[in-house]
């Protein structure tokens, strides 16, 4: 199970105050936030930030799975590695050398709803970047001689990430389940059988519908003065021409009307289940309580889910729910946990839907309450630690509608009510409207047992 | 458990990047370990590493860096009582003792500290990694009393209650065995036992579902008294705080902590090298591959020129060869390269990938070619100058946040780098030569003692029992 910083706790606050600033008042992001919009529509956001000589560029492209047709998943994501195959003026890889030589790092991610690129470095290599990313916005060029290794690359991410990873294949098979018309429905990373289909065409076609100036935006955050940035930055990417707007999703996923079940059966160490809720995002007024309610659930050791599953009942190895405040489409709340050797998934999910239940049916304590919200207000502060995770921030609700509303997180959360938690548990967690997987182990095959700790074969030469 | 807060996210679970840096191991490497690539960093704002070391009464140390910038603050400490110093037999008895720190004081139960810590948002953990164990508090400027209560009572006063030492026993053994689905963790137990044997490093902090069954709350509680001690300990301390402020806290708050002359660590003879071949059947659809050897220690005078050679060879992502033959050139991985586990003592050389079964020999080869390559032909001036540029140009990125500045400066006192190692560190990359590369990469690359490691479904990756870089392609 991946452990990621929460990304979505992020929020005001940050000061580059003088040594010993008795108190600091949180300051709100649209204060603190640079934004400018080009005439061919590139949008910019720039936040100052002195406390280190260092920055985080970010580009983002409002294109992701979501965008996908039937038979070409994955393309998005295949993009994303061709982006690093050159131009007619930068050499295939030469990117990432270039950023190196600067003494930078640089990555992408291709998630649902967005493609992101992003380099770390010294505040005053910024140039280097920003004139790397306007030059592969128009410029990209490779041919089969790239295309070819790299799409079998892709082929090994997948089954690095999913192959290989029984709970990561759960999750997969819990999407495709709980979304079926909604382009939420397939992996981002794609099927693998559809990324075996991929053509150096798909790409380029995929490439010039979806990577244009109004269809991106600039996040930087760091140490550098705005206005000398801004004019670099509109310096570069200004000749860039206005494309045509790329095409509009229309799929939408219809009201569940009954639980859905899927189980995935393959060779694995331990069971897990799996249960996700069809629920609404930052655009429903009922975001934050849900954002408070997986709180309450896993947020922390003593949270309910850890201390009823894991602690008190000893069912479960590893507990837990997700919910995302940001996309641009409704998404799931999840609830999972992985029985201890010997328990099994029928166990656990009745557990789990027990959990579920009370919520419905008890009103959370008011010490419980301001437990859980206290957490979600110190990581948004804490988080702020990070530049990285605050132009993130900002890229995420910025993809999900408008980063402005970055600055009601606290405010909001703050607001939720116990009853709030209860109306919300009774309307979305409901049987109706929920998809349980479960991960079914398979024995080894017979008269191999699993790996003991010791290796099995060994050959002195 | 001081990442119980963050969470397994669904959209992070289907988003996915274009590389990933392996945690291969929870000892340091070169190629995770870039944070001790240091140049001085001039700008007057700088996250200025520079920080305020003092020894506390009981023999502890004590270093502050006061960053103001956020109303935060960040504790690591570090205690000489890591999974090395594991009784043979008692393997995970370091990682056990360290985990139940957090379940029980003498006066807290396992829940009241973790909703303590929760309600003030803090993040409050302890583990044992190979060479240390460390307890770590993430905590909000106002709370740093509340968050400082609960660190210095679960450093002094933890009370292994049976019921708890069960419970995270059981914990253990549950979680060695979900690791079995992760094959590339599979193949570094395996090569780490096949590499040291039952040195203290050929076990991982875990431990063996063998030994932790018969871990009992006595063996805790001994292993606690004897190394749970002030005088091989260092304590950082960054974010919103003054010295003198931290130092009377940590003094009033830690004054029962009394040395007891616990012997500095030694490690045992190394045994002679046995290159084997081992394999361990999974079906699964593509291969995970440890190539490796015995490496160094921090302290061996040529991991300046280990740097670069490794860089060159494995640990600079893109601008390396084996990712540029492996991944760039022949598609074989998504993820591969080379790094030195560097510890106290002398650790590993691994070059690490997957590529799908049928690809394993033609991989493996690949990474033989490119260790002989670096071994008979001088690195390029090319190569050696993006090298330079990159392990000296990236050091800003190191100290950019309050965490990041905390671990740096612990593990600067740790290996004895010096006070000077920030401003020296870049000269000593810069000195490092063409023919210092050749000659580490001889001296400490040895192809006839590399072990293979191989998860994989067996008969499609048909591993020969050969040595894997026993020919060498020159002749």
């Amino acid at each position: 199970m991946q452990r990621v910083i929460r990304a979505a706790l992020i929020a005001a606050a940050l000061l580059a105050a003088p040594p010993l600033a008795p108190a600091r008042a949180a300051q709100p992001y649209a204060e603190r936030v640079r934004e400018k919009t080009l005439p061919n529509g590139l949008k910019i956001l720039l936040l100052e930030d002195h406390k280190a000589p260092v920055a985080v560029f970010q580009i983002w492209y409002r294109v992701g799975s979501r965008n996908e047709q039937v038979g070409k998943t994955g393309l998005s994501h295949m993009l994303e590695h061709l982006m690093f195959k050159g131009t007619h003026k930068v050499g295939p890889e030469e990117y990432s050398k270039i950023i190196q030589r600067n003494g930078g790092n640089d990555n992408a991610f291709t998630a649902d709803d967005a493609t992101t690129y992003f380099v770390q470095l010294a505040s005053d290599r910024l140039q280097v970047v920003v004139d790397l990313e306007s030059d592969r916005m128009q410029n990209l060029s490779f041919d089969d001689a790239q295309f070819e290794p790299e799409h079998k690359v892709v082929m090994e991410e997948r089954r690095l990430r999913t192959g290989n990873n029984p709970v990561a294949s759960l999750f997969e098979q819990v999407n495709a389940t709980a979304y079926t018309a909604h382009p939420y429905h397939w992996p981002t990373i794609g099927w693998m059988e559809d990324i075996q289909q991929l053509t150096r065409e798909d790409a380029l076609a995929y490439y010039r519908t979806y990577y244009a100036p109004e269809n991106a935006f600039i996040v930087c955050a760091g140490d550098f003065s705005a206005d000398a940035l801004l004019a670099e930055i509109d310096k570069s990417f200004a000749p860039v021409p206005l494309g045509d707007a790329p095409p509009a999703v229309r799929g939408i996923e219809p009201v569940q009307q009954g639980e859905r079940r899927t189980v995935l059966r393959r060779e694995a160490q331990l069971p897990f289940v799996a249960i996700a809720y069809h629920v609404p995002n930052l655009h429903s007024a009922d975001g934050p309580a849900l954002e408070v309610l997986s709180a309450i659930l896993s947020g922390g050791k003593s949270a309910r889910l850890y201390q009823q599953l894991v602690y008190e009942k000893r069912l479960a190895r590893d507990a837990g729910s997700s919910f995302e405040l940001t996309s641009l489409d409704p998404g799931l709340f999840f609830v999972y946990a992985q029985p201890f050797p010997g328990k099994s998934a029928a166990q656990i999910e009745k557990e789990l839907l027990a959990q579920v239940e009370r919520l419905q049916q008890t009103p959370v304590a008011a010490q419980e309450l301001t437990k859980a919200k206290n957490g979600l207000e110190a990581g948004f502060i804490l988080a702020q630690d990070s530049l990285f995770y605050q132009a993130l921030l900002l890229g995420q609700y910025e993809v999900a509608g408008d980063w402005r509303l970055v600055d009601t997180y606290v405010p909001s959360i703050r607001a939720v009510t116990a009853d709030d938690l209860m109306r919300v548990a009774a309307f979305y967690l409901t049987p109706s409207n929920r998809t349980i997987g479960t991960l079914d182990p398979l024995p080894g095959p017979p008269g191999r047992p699993a790996p003991p700790p010791m290796p099995p074969q060994g050959m002195v030469h | 458990m001081a990442d119980q807060k963050r969470k397994a996210k669904s959209a992070e679970l289907k988003a996915t990047v274009r590389t990933i840096v392996p945690t291969l191991s929870t000892r340091f490497s070169l190629w995770a370990f870039s944070f001790l690539v240091i140049v001085r960093v001039a700008t007057a704002n700088a996250a200025d590493p520079a920080a305020d070391r003092r020894t506390l009464p009981n023999g502890a140390l004590l270093i502050v860096s006061e960053q103001h910038a956020l109303p935060m603050v960040v504790v690591q400490m570090i205690i000489d009582a890591g999974a090395r110093r594991d009784p043979h037999g008692q393997e995970g008895l370091a990682a056990l003792t360290a985990d139940l720190l957090t379940e029980g004081t003498k006066t807290r139960s396992a829940t009241q500290i973790s909703a303590a810590a929760d309600f003030i948002g803090a993040s409050l953990g302890s583990s044992a990694d190979t060479d240390y164990a460390s307890l770590s508090l993430t905590v909000l400027g106002k709370d740093l009393d509340t968050g400082l209560t609960l660190l210095t009572d679960i450093l002094l006063h933890p009370s292994f209650p049976d019921a708890e030492v069960k419970r995270r026993r059981e914990a253990a053994l549950a979680n060695m065995k979900a690791n079995e689905d992760d094959p590339g963790n599979v193949a570094q137990r395996v090569f780490v036992h096949s590499l040291f044997g039952d040195e203290p490093y050929g076990h991982l902090a875990i431990g063996t579902p063998p030994t932790v069954p018969g871990l009992t709350r006595k063996d805790l509680v001994a292993f606690y008294e004897r190394y749970y001690r002030p005088e091989h300990s260092i304590i950082t301390v960054v974010g919103d705080v003054t010295a003198a402020d931290i130092e009377q806290r940590l003094q009033n708050g830690l004054k029962d902590w009394s040395p007891a002359n616990v012997p500095a660590f030694a490690y045992p003879s190394i045994g002679a090298p046995h290159p084997v071949t081992l394999t361990v059947q999974k079906p699964i659809s593509q291969a995970n591959i440890i190539l490796g050897q015995r490496g160094v220690a921090r302290d061996n005078p040529d991991y300046y020129a280990l740097t670069i050679m490794n860089y060159v060879l494995g640990g600079g992502g893109f601008s390396s060869r084996l990712l540029d033959n492996i991944r760039t050139k022949a598609g074989l991985a998504y993820s591969v390269g080379s790094f030195f586990s560097v510890n106290k003592s002398p650790g590993s050389f691994q070059v690490v990938m997957q590529t799908k079964n049928e690809s394993a020999n033609d991989a493996i080869q690949r990474a033989c070619d490119e260790i002989a390559r670096i071994r008979t032909e001088p690195i390029s001036d090319d190569e050696l100058k993006e090298a330079k540029l990159y392990l000296t140009g990236s050091f800003p990125l190191r100290l950019d946040t309050n965490a990041k500045i905390a671990g740096f400066l612990a593990q600067v006192e740790f290996f004895n780098l010096g006070a000077d190692y920030a401003d020296t560190y870049a000269q000593r990359i810069n000195a490092v030569t063409k023919e210092d590369v050749l000659r580490a990469a001889q001296q400490y690359l040895q192809p006839e003692q590399l072990e293979l490691v191989v998860v994989a479904n067996l008969e499609q990756a048909k591993i020969p029992t050969t040595a894997p870089c026993g020919r060498n392609p020159e002749s």
